[in-house]
């Protein structure tokens, strides 16, 4: 595509997040979940593959539909409450409705049916901004509502999809679809932290954004597509290993950064006496800490059948623009627990 | 009573647009809901609105609708089934009535003796509300280059149908 289109449209999917996150009026808000929405469909669809072209298609009618389910909501609160203002949801009503709009455009089961799908007919690149760049604005609206109302629905829907990223990504070959489950299992664990206290589901977002884009953006690198392709991806060496230690941080093992993500939901949950939803979590963590495991073990712990040649390569694979990214944002995964002490500033 | 057949005729409106087998009877019903739209708003007081809300759906988008529809249909469209679609609608209404009908014994007054109600929360939207205007417009300019680069196509000559 031109460089010019491209910048602009970049340039006004920043702009797009950046109006919903720092305006107090409900019509910026949907103004820059639309303008998102819009600004990335010929980013996502500029090969002119049917499978990418399909998978816009789903992504614009998910994100269009909710769009205007949260606009009607707000136009409701406006109704009743004679306020645009975000910080005055008086009714339970609107308050539903605009909640149950951002699950939609989060992917929290049990709206969550689009998510797999979408990010499987997307390339890698695409695939980073889709799972890990527009989360933020609906993940920054649903924290600041919580905020003011608590309502048991975010737990409700965050066990479930737990649940769902457990159990829905365990007779999957495709290793986009794996990581799509693994990132709604990942949301469940942030929600339900966001009814206690709001001000952490920031941090652990945070951490989840940045594991994610390290682990996109490794297999982006070695074009890592299916689990077929993992024992015969050419990445630097460094990059074998790094991306084990990163899945395996994702999965929430202790002495990763990943171990973060499970360990503040868990102290959120018992200090506040909620001990009856934490066996949930538990089981859906676990589900998913098996097929992390296979990944890892197709990529670097088990060495398949082949010419003696493979073994000894002089090629050192191809190292890109992101091998610099990559290289920053593993660290995080590695010694990413070091910042646990930062939690013990909010409660 | 005049004012919820005038809503009614709205609902007839938008039951054409997604019951009917042809896009064309779609495109009716779009005018349709267009007009009756205009009659509700002015019937408030709201005529701005009313004028606003008719050049845009019928000078605009309908124009482009019945186009695109003309392009993309079937050869030899089906003749509709407006009997069903007007079942459906009295079915939906009556339905409807049922349940909201003490609300029907209430009368709402016509504003009609000081109309132009709209001005005066419009003219905030030019004055304090300026850059909800200018960012509306810079997401329609996004629009506009996001369906220009879609539509591409294949052939590098101009905008095709196919």
């Amino acid at each position: 595509m031109n460089r010019l289109v491209n910048a602009f449209l970049l340039t006004s999917l920043i702009a797009g997040t950046s109006l919903v996150i720092f305006s107090n009026h409900w019509f910026p808000i949907w103004l820059g979940l639309e303008l998102s929405t819009l600004s990335i469909i010929p980013l996502l669809s500029y090969t002119s593959q049917s499978r990418s072209v399909e998978a816009t298609l789903k992504y614009f009618l998910v994100q269009a539909f909710s769009a205007a389910l949260l606009l009607n909501g707000a136009v409701l609160n406006l109704w009743i409450s004679n306020s645009w203002d975000v910080n005055s949801i008086t009714s339970p009503i609107s308050y539903f409705i605009i909640t149950a709009a951002l699950i939609i455009k989060l992917g929290l089961a049990p709206c969550h049916f689009w998510f797999p799908d979408v990010l499987s007919g997307l390339p890698f690149l695409s695939t980073i901004i889709i799972a890990c760049w527009q989360k933020i604005a609906p993940m920054f609206l649903l924290l600041s509502l919580s905020n003011l109302v608590s309502s048991e629905i975010i737990i409700v829907c965050s066990i479930l999809s737990v649940l769902v990223g457990g159990w829905g990504g365990l007779n999957q070959i495709s290793v986009r679809k794996i990581l799509a489950y693994s990132s709604i299992g990942h949301l469940g664990w942030i929600t339900c932290v966001a009814f206690f206290i709001p001000e952490v589901s920031y941090l652990l977002f945070l951490f989840y954004i940045l594991n994610n884009t390290a682990i996109l953006l490794i297999c982006h690198n070695g074009s890592l597509y299916y689990l077929s392709s993992l024992s015969k991806s050419n990445v630097i060496p460094i990059t074998a290993i790094l991306f084990s230690i990163a899945l395996l941080s994702l999965g929430g093992l202790p002495p990763l950064g990943g171990f973060i993500n499970k360990v503040i939901p868990l102290i959120v949950f018992s200090l506040n006496g909620n001990n009856f939803i934490i066996p949930f979590f538990l089981i859906g963590s676990l589900i998913s800490l098996f097929f992390y495991i296979r990944i890892v073990f197709n990529t670097s712990l088990t060495l398949f059948p082949q010419h003696s040649l493979n073994i000894v390569s002089f090629r050192t694979g191809n190292s890109s623009l992101s091998q610099p990214i990559i290289s920053t944002l593993i660290p995080i995964t590695i010694w990413g627990l070091l910042l646990l002490p930062i939690f013990f500033l909010f409660i | 009573m005049v004012f919820y057949l005038f809503m009614l005729l709205l609902l007839l409106g938008s039951t054409l647009v997604f019951y009917s087998l042809s896009p064309y009877y779609a495109a009716l019903g779009l005018m349709i809901s267009s007009l009756f739209g205009c009659v509700v708003l002015t019937s408030l007081g709201l005529t701005f609105l009313a004028l606003l809300l008719l050049l845009i759906y019928m000078g605009g988008m309908l124009v482009v609708f019945v186009y695109s529809s003309a392009l993309s249909a079937d050869r030899y469209p089906m003749v509709s089934n407006l009997g069903e679609v007007v079942l459906l609608f009295l079915l939906l209404s009556f339905w409807v009535l049922f349940i909201f009908e003490d609300f029907l014994e209430s009368s709402t007054l016509f504003n009609l003796l000081s109309p132009l109600n709209d001005l005066s929360s419009l003219s905030v939207l030019y004055d304090y509300g300026g850059a909800y205007l200018l960012v509306g417009g810079l997401a329609l300019l996004v629009v506009l280059i996001v369906a220009l680069v879609v539509s591409y196509g294949s052939s590098l000559l101009a905008l095709r149908a196919s």
